[in-house]
């Protein structure tokens, strides 16, 4: 369970989120939705414990995230959050095979290439394994980066606006690769995003204003 | 997937720079440890050279020209000195040996020097094959004359006037060779000894007067061809052995103030010597110095620059888990790796290069094989060079060490 107990937020001087309360299940896919700049990428990042709070809690799993100490934090993000971006994909000095095996190694799981190569057929990119990610299209990219997101083993996928810069065909294709891998893995989804084309996917969705924050039915 | 083929990954991304900064860090350090090298076969083989010897005796001049012409039979000498001088010098109680040497001829540059048989023993010289001279004009030559002049036992030759390669031939008086020398790697392979006699008899049998024809390109100042002087009455220098070492205090003032001599020690201007040719040694190291602090700057640079460039992919690493330190290892690897090839290109580099160095040049070549074990001092060099590298890159991993990874990564989303 991901829990967010009075959680505020500032950059620079600025408030981004106030006194925000959440509470997400596992198994529970929720849609993040809220226009650009509302504090979409920032929740996300202390779900994943990238940023501490300026005040409140985040608890994943009844781990208390927001007080780890950032070595022992990233060291169970490896393991717990797996993360999907719209933009940056891959790490562009190692092929594709490697950033799932940089995923698994960062995880402390035991190399297993055969396991890696099946999460890359179930995105339907196998046939690039030896490619490097330079000569890739974004949407081989996109794929890629969903099964290295898988590659650890992570009960939590996390997506930043995965589908914002498709088009119709293409961000229908992203969310139901997303679906199902997250499905074939056990993982919960957690999208942060301002499309509202795959809102209705969600029956769970969190609308996200001015340092407000209401679930919406 | 591990620590070293991330580094490696990184490396071969950047190949083209990262061969460069390899490349140059390996000349600067085969170029210090060439230097370093021959600092110290100089002054070994200048020591080694001189080892028997406490002091030299000769004519009036300059002390280190007495010392180049006696004992490493480079520089001409310094005139000759009366054969009346031996008895003398032998008779002092604080002398143990005094070996007189006879100068005036060479054999196609190697210089032909009479002597006594104790000679040998002053310069560790010993026969490979052969007997050491029993009567004047037999001769024993050292392994590089005899390899260079293709002479062999009983092989007979006629020197040529002067020290140095060119002059007229004593073509009337033919030398035989009854002995070769082991090689020693010293002064002593690049020798014709023979005995006193045998200079004096090829040189009292020719006049100058009535051959002006012949060449004297060599300084030697031929005093013996002074009016009333025999050959048999001079000679070139003395070697000489103290009893013991307390001998060094006054002899060398006695002779100085009480004679018409010169006493020289050759530890003295052997040290002079290696303190001129170290300002030269000094300079090239610095040169080597330079080249490597150079490629260390590089080396900054290059790290620097490959950090700023690939920090919202340092950013995505941690976001997949990477610790801070696990990125900072990585940056300090391929520093590392870096160094590591470096050293070892530059090490090969400056193995191949000892190993060519006795053919670049006869002067190189006297000197013997140059060994190619790492000496103290190169060792410490690399040792200074790596710790000195990896503190350098500490400089870009902590800069990572300290970036924002959520402002990178969304800074990364909008762009």
């Amino acid at each position: 369970m991901i829990e967010l107990r009075d959680v505020s937020y500032r950059a620079g001087g600025k408030l981004i989120l106030s006194h925000v309360n959440l509470t997400i299940r596992p198994g529970e896919h929720t849609l993040v939705l809220g226009a650009s700049g509302c504090g979409k990428t920032t929740l996300l990042h202390l779900m994943a414990g990238l940023l501490t709070p300026a005040s409140g809690e985040v608890r994943v799993q009844n781990e208390l995230v927001s007080s780890m100490l950032t070595d022992a934090c990233d060291a169970w993000r490896a393991r717990n959050i797996g993360m999907v971006f719209q933009t940056l994909h891959l790490v562009p000095m190692l092929d594709v095979l490697g950033n799932l095996r940089l995923a698994s190694y960062l995880a402390g799981l035991k190399a297993d290439d055969a396991r890696l190569m099946d999460l890359l057929q179930r995105v339907g990119v196998s046939d690039q394994a030896r490619a490097m990610p330079a000569s890739l299209s974004h949407g081989q990219a996109q794929r890629v980066a969903i099964a290295r997101a898988l590659a650890s083993g992570a009960p939590w996928l996390l997506a930043d606006e995965p589908t914002s810069a498709l088009d119709d065909a293409n961000a229908s294709a992203v969310m139901n690769l997303l679906e199902s891998a997250a499905k074939h893995s056990g993982a919960t989804l957690i999208i942060a995003t301002h499309d509202q084309r795959i809102a209705s996917r969600f029956s769970k969705r969190i609308e996200l204003g001015q340092m407000s924050l209401k679930e919406v039915a | 997937m591990n620590l070293f083929s991330l580094s490696l990954a990184s490396l071969s991304q950047r190949r083209v720079s990262s061969l460069l900064l390899v490349l140059l860090m390996a000349l600067g350090v085969a170029m210090t440890s060439l230097m370093l090298h021959a600092g110290e076969r100089i002054s070994q083989r200048l020591m080694a050279d001189a080892r028997g010897i406490d002091l030299v005796v000769g004519a009036k001049g300059s002390p280190l020209q007495l010392i180049l012409s006696s004992v490493y039979h480079l520089d001409v000498p310094t005139g000759n000195i009366p054969t009346s001088a031996i008895p003398q010098l032998r008779r002092m109680p604080q002398v143990k040996q005094v070996v007189p040497l006879a100068l005036g001829d060479n054999l196609r540059g190697f210089r032909i020097v009479g002597t006594e048989p104790s000679f040998l023993a002053l310069y560790s010289a010993e026969l490979k094959e052969g007997v050491l001279w029993q009567k004047p004009m037999e001769a024993v030559i050292g392994a590089q004359v005899a390899k260079a002049a293709g002479l062999s036992l009983g092989s007979q030759f006629a020197g040529s006037h002067g020290l140095a390669e060119g002059g007229d031939e004593h073509g009337d008086h033919h030398y035989s060779v009854v002995g070769i020398l082991k090689p020693t790697g010293g002064v002593v392979d690049r020798l014709v000894l023979t005995p006193l006699e045998s200079v004096w008899q090829v040189h009292g049998d020719h006049s100058h007067h009535d051959e002006h024809a012949h060449d004297h390109k060599h300084e030697h100042k031929h005093d013996h061809d002074e009016e009333g002087v025999k050959p048999s009455d001079e000679v070139t220098a003395l070697l000489v052995t103290y009893r013991s070492k307390a001998a060094a205090l006054h002899l060398p003032r006695q002779i100085n103030r009480e004679s018409a001599l010169q006493a020289a020690s050759p530890a003295f201007e052997t040290a002079r010597l290696l303190s001129l040719i170290g300002v030269g040694v000094d300079t090239m190291k610095l040169f080597g110095v330079l080249l490597v602090a150079i490629s260390l700057i590089g080396m900054l640079v290059a790290l620097m620059q490959s950090v700023m460039q690939r920090r919202y992919e340092m950013a995505l690493m941690r976001a997949l888990g990477a610790r801070r330190r696990t990125l900072m290892q990585m940056v300090l690897f391929e520093a590392a790796l870096v160094l590591v090839a470096g050293l070892l290109l530059g090490g090969f580099i400056s193995r191949c290069v000892l190993m060519l160095m006795p053919g670049l040049s006869p002067q190189l070549a006297a000197m013997g094989a140059w060994p190619l074990a790492p000496m103290g001092s190169e060792l410490l060099m690399a040792g200074l060079l790596f710790a000195s590298g990896l503190m350098i890159s500490l400089l870009p991993a902590i800069l990572l060490y300290r970036s924002d990874v959520s402002r990178l990564l969304a800074s990364a989303s909008i762009r």
